[in-house]
């Protein structure tokens, strides 16, 4: 297990030292090398998955864990290299292996002669790492860790073309959903130490197995917890209302947009909660925040998918209805169910991705070949309902309003008042 | 070889060592009877002048400004065997004032500066002189505000903006590497009093919003430096060792990538010949490819992501508040985002997207590239330091 665990988690990672250290030497990898590096460490990280499949299938399912010590202690605080692999990471695990391996083969391919391939391949690599961390990580420490190396690689990934000013302004609102939802599980991880004084599995949701775990915390402590935790899958997840930076995010390389917004990124929500299901348990009005925010963003996902023009777009809302739909599941207390559904949209969404460009093509073909009509939306284009769907039922410009403007008016007050001071006490700037 | 070159090189090697020093001091448990957290502090400023000496363009360089950059480093490193005598913040006083007394009179904005400097660090020198003069409880008092005025706590936080922006290399980026040399004012181990929460939830608040809208690069790094100064203070004023030791963490990683910020956009201005502002971006592309690269990462380092030694200090300070103050943790949490979205404002925008028409003649040179991973492999070994120092 440990010997699984360490070729999983260590491949991706000393890939990327190895890329960094030819970049830092000023020595750069070409792009076949990159290729070789990337592709051998996905190869690894699938016969390690397979390893630990094989390895969960013997042990019939019970959890095994790795204790590799504490890497930082300070009095009670303790930062822990403890890794878990249940029956709800294992098949995860084995599907984002398979699927990374998957996507670096097609983009081995598809980014060839793309400048910028080594910071494609770090960024990846990251993206892999991360992901493998969050997975298989056996406290709430290590799985906030994952979590943000699969935000910040997602973010990296979509200002890839970072020449042009698009991708970095949507890098930048991208990164700016994230962190404000991250706070959700900053506070949540600090809750968790806070009431169930630890932050591993076992101790805090007691002994048992995934899902029959049981949460010994106050109703209101779980509600608390549930909550943060939710608004952190809300982000990760492009649950409504934040579901409109997903377009956004369709500025990075198809590979990306598949692995990050059809396959592991958007679904890392889904896990999240998954893994806190003791604190959905035991909070009903959590189940019920759930439900209402899985039942609102199928809706409006479905709807808006109509509208769209694009096909990453298309793809991309397609994928959120369904996402919605796992989340009524989890919030019905479904699991198991929750999760083969998951695996199934992952597997079905990143195939629909890197088909994309492709897939237009055949359809453009087929329609100059016989003829067909080019399709027609579902929901009347004249319509309200079409309107509503198409500006994303008007969330963002409700949220910049409420939310955005006061900030900024209040900061923009605050330094309007600092440099008025500044001009008093120091006199007028002038200019060099 | 240049006289000038083998000055430099003479002083990067008095640097090198006395860094290297520092870093003992704060990773040798008990090394000589030395307090860890003094040590940290000294390592930190020792690395950051490290890299200030390697950043300073030739021309610049005079045996006066090496041998006073090298005696303030000695006083801040004397400060750390000997920390009752404060050598190192009258060094680093000392150092300020014959900075900017040296400064040309006939430069725009000079009169500015000046008033600037009197304004924070001159008053935060009289203060201290004057604690030492009047009787206890009195003399706290006045630590207390010496400490504030010098971490740049609003509402005396004026300076620091001029400071920063305004003055030369050797001055600025030593204003951000050492503000926490404020700590040694306060006594780490006594309970201050409660006002003082809400005095760091403000500077923090206020300098998280200014990090928004702020469209000058220096200045978005100046305001970023007043919340995590406000931060501190509330790190500081919480009785569990823990609080202030993730403030102490926080405060010195943002010090290092502050410091490495504030070089980079400096390196930048003085092959641009102006400063650097909103409005420009690109300066990642070809010809500052290096300079893009370390931006992200003090970026990162700063936005407390995990494997950063901020994640460890933030993790500490709000571990600790939420058992006695969870409104101020949220808070707290609040303005780590709104830095976050803040400095990488500057870093996305001001180093990738499209290419203004101003072009850098020539990306970091060897010496800052060193400079720069220094900082950088000194904020990774901070991420292990407080295991180490157990």
């Amino acid at each position: 297990m440990s010997a699984c665990l360490a070729v999983l988690l260590l491949s991706p990672l000393c890939a990327i030292a190895l890329v960094l250290a030819a970049l830092v030497v000023n020595r750069p990898f070409g792009e076949v090398t990159l290729q070789r590096i990337t592709g051998a460490a996905m190869s690894l990280c699938v016969l390690a998955s397979v390893g630990l499949l094989g390895l969960s299938v013997a042990a019939r399912g019970h959890p095994m864990s790795a204790d590799f010590g504490d890497l930082i202690r300070v009095g009670d605080y303790a930062f822990r290299l403890l890794f878990v692999v249940d029956a709800l990471a294992v098949g995860w695990i084995f599907f984002s292996a398979l699927i990374l391996g998957v996507v670096a083969r097609f983009s081995a391919t598809y980014m060839y002669r793309e400048s910028g391939a080594a910071r494609f391949s770090v960024c990846f690599l990251i993206f892999a790492f991360g992901s493998f961390v969050l997975e298989t990580s056996g406290n709430i420490d290590l799985l906030f860790v994952g979590w943000e190396l699969v935000g910040l690689s997602s973010v990296l990934l979509v200002a890839f073309f970072w020449r042009r000013p698009m991708p970095v302004r949507r890098a930048m609102y991208v990164f700016i959903v994230y962190r404000i939802c991250d706070m959700g599980l900053l506070a949540g991880v600090v809750m968790l130490h806070h009431y169930a004084h630890a932050s591993d599995w076992q101790h805090a949701f007691g002994p048992g197995e995934w899902p029959l775990w049981t949460a010994h915390l106050e109703s209101s402590q779980a509600s608390l917890l549930g909550g943060l935790f939710l608004i952190a899958a809300i982000g990760k997840s492009a649950m409504f209302p934040v579901t409109m930076w997903l377009p956004r995010a369709m500025e990075g390389p198809t590979p990306s947009s598949a692995l990050f917004y059809g396959a592991i990124s958007v679904h890392t929500g889904v896990f999240l909660l998954l893994r806190m299901a003791p604190l959905l348990d035991e909070s009903l009005l959590v189940r019920m925040c759930v439900l209402a925010v899985g039942a609102i963003t199928a809706i409006t996902a479905s709807l808006t998918v109509r509208t769209q023009a694009d096909a990453k777009n298309a793809l991309a809302f397609a994928t959120v209805g369904q996402v919605g739909i796992v989340f009524i599941e989890i919030a019905l207390q479904l699991y198991v169910v929750a999760l083969v559904h998951m695996l199934a949209n992952v597997t079905l969404r990143t195939f629909q991705f890197l088909r994309a460009g492709s897939g237009l093509t055949d359809h453009l073909a087929r329609r100059a070949t016989l003829g067909e009509d080019a399709g027609h939306a579902s929901v009347p284009r004249s319509s309200y309902l079409y309107m509503l769907a198409f500006h994303g039922f008007f969330v963002e410009a409700l949220l910049h309003r409420v939310f955005l403007r006061p900030v900024a008016r209040t900061a923009r007050l605050l330094i309007t008042l600092e440099d008025e001071l500044e001009r008093i006490l120091f006199g007028e700037r002038r200019p060099q | 070889m240049s006289e000038l070159v083998r000055l430099r090189r003479w002083s990067l090697g008095v640097h090198a060592v006395l860094a290297f020093a520092g870093i003992y001091f704060a990773a040798a448990p008990n090394a000589a009877g030395v307090d860890p957290l003094h040590a940290m502090v000294t390592a930190v400023a020792a690395v950051a002048f490290l890299a200030v000496a390697a950043f300073r363009a030739t021309a610049s360089l005079s045996h006066g400004g090496a041998v006073r950059l090298v005696l303030v480093e000695l006083s801040v490193l004397a400060s750390t065997l000997w920390p009752s005598t404060m050598t190192g913040i009258a060094g680093a006083n000392v150092y300020f004032a014959w900075g900017i007394a040296e400064l040309d009179p006939r430069a725009p904005n000079v009169a500015r500066l000046r008033r600037a400097w009197f304004f924070g660090i001159g008053a935060h020198t009289l203060l201290i002189t004057a604690a030492a003069l009047v009787p206890s409880p009195h003399d706290t008092t006045l630590l207390l505000g010496a400490a504030l005025l010098r971490l740049g706590v609003p509402p005396f936080h004026s300076w620091l903006f001029v400071l920063i922006d305004e003055a030369p290399l050797e001055l600025s980026v030593i204003v951000v590497a050492t503000p926490f040399s404020a700590l040694a004012l306060l006594s780490p181990s006594a309970r201050l009093h409660d006002s003082l929460l809400w005095i760091g939830l403000f500077a923090t608040m206020s300098g998280a919003l200014a990090t928004l809208v702020r469209s000058s690069s220096k200045r978005v790094i100046a305001a970023i430096s007043v919340s995590l100064a406000g931060t501190m203070v509330v790190a500081l004023s919480h009785p569990a060792s823990s609080v202030r030791l993730g403030g102490a963490l926080l405060g010195a990683s943002a010090a290092l990538a502050l410091s490495g910020l504030l070089l980079i956009l400096h390196g930048i201005e003085a092959r641009l010949g102006r400063p650097m502002d909103a409005s420009m971006s690109g300066f990642g592309h070809d010809g500052g490819q290096w300079f893009g690269r370390f931006a992200l990462v003090f970026a990162i380092a700063i936005v407390a992501l995990p494997g950063a030694p901020a994640f460890i200090g933030e993790d500490l300070l709000v571990d600790g508040l939420l058992s006695t103050n969870p409104m101020i943790a949220v808070l707290m949490m609040f303005a780590a985002v709104l830095v976050a979205i803040g400095i990488f404002r500057l870093v996305l925008l001001g180093f990738f997207g499209p290419k203004t028409h101003l072009r850098l003649p020539a990306d970091a040179l060897l010496r800052e590239r060193t400079a720069l991973i220094a900082l950088t492999v000194t904020l990774g070994l901070l991420t292990v330091w407080p295991t180490m120092r157990n």
